[in-house]
């Protein structure tokens, strides 16, 4: 690079010196809000994923109450006829929606124990950034 | 470096170093934006817009070239999407300027002096095409290499160089052009 070239481009760099553009005060606070608005986004996305539907949990109730009436059946070995079948049902009908409620209650309540416990410790998350 | 250190804050969750991010860099992304858009409500928009490109893509920035490439080939992407197809820069240029003049460099010289010199030159530069006024932002102001240049714009060295040289040459030319209205009007 001759002299020439090394006194133009030191007399350009001198010229544009501290000229750049000044943005508006605003614009940091305004690219600071999208920032968080981006932040609360991802964390409800990713609360939003691990919620269990509600068909979802009304088929895992009427599967552990088939699963329990079932059981209980063998337990009582009636291998009996089909009326036979549906009157011994019905006799023990109370009992067996007591069990499966139970059961599945116990089951729904941890989940939803769970569900809360995550939601808060994200709430949590958001709040002490 | 202190972007390694803030970026490993941000995606550990702690937003508030993305402030430092955007303090460090803002001035030069809104000028970016605004040689490309010439429009201060659109370079607004676009700084935005990369900034939070810039959040959202991070985690995938792995320190193989310089921060500050990677993010103004960002803004300089955005600017360009905002523009909706145009381009700026009109492809390969055979280098038909010539060499500046004497008087333009003497005209260049007086304006150095002068305590309005940042005034004279910014509206030298809005008078100058946007993708003449980009490529001397990035390689006078920013002090970006060819290397870096090509990085952000993908134009290939050789064009940069010549657009350079056409670039330089016609602001001289309108440096000079200005420095005689003055001179006539104080006449």
């Amino acid at each position: 690079m001759n002299t020439t070239e090394e006194y133009v481009n030191k007399l350009t760099r001198d010229l544009m010196k501290d000229t750049a553009e000044q943005p508006p005060f605003s614009l940091n606070a305004r690219i600071m809000a999208l920032i968080m608005g981006e932040k609360r986004a991802a964390i409800h996305k990713c609360y939003m994923k691990k919620l269990p539907s509600f068909s979802t949990i009304l088929i895992v109730f009427i599967v552990y109450m088939a699963i329990i009436a079932g059981g209980v059946m063998l337990c009582m070995k009636e291998y009996a006829a089909t009326d036979s079948m549906i009157r011994t049902v019905k006799h023990f009908f109370p009992l067996l929606l007591t069990i499966s409620s139970s059961v599945s209650i116990f089951f729904f309540f941890t989940q939803l124990d769970n569900w809360l416990r995550i939601k808060e410790s994200m709430k949590e998350n958001l709040h002490n950034k | 470096m202190d972007e390694q250190k803030w970026i490993t804050c941000i995606l550990a969750g702690d937003t508030q170093s993305f402030s430092c991010l955007v303090a460090k860099y803002e001035k030069m992304a809104y000028t970016i934006a605004f040689r490309i858009m010439e429009n201060r409500e659109e370079a607004e928009e676009v700084v935005q817009d990369a900034f939070v490109k810039m959040y959202r893509a991070l985690p995938e920035f792995q320190f193989g070239s310089k921060f500050s490439t990677w993010f103004y080939r960002i803004v300089y992407r955005t600017a360009l999407s905002a523009l909706r197809g145009q381009h700026i820069f009109a492809g390969y240029e055979e280098a038909g300027a010539t060499d500046l003049t004497v008087a333009e460099m003497n005209a260049a010289s007086s304006v150095l002096e002068r305590e309005d010199r940042k005034e004279v030159i910014s509206r030298v530069l809005k008078e100058l095409p946007a993708d003449e006024g980009l490529l001397l932002t990035l390689y006078y102001l920013e002090e970006c290499s060819v290397e870096e240049i090509r990085q952000i714009t993908d134009l290939t060295a050789s064009n940069i160089k010549v657009k350079l040289f056409r670039a330089r040459k016609h602001f001289y030319e309108i440096v000079q052009k200005t420095m005689k209205i003055e001179i006539s009007d104080l006449l």
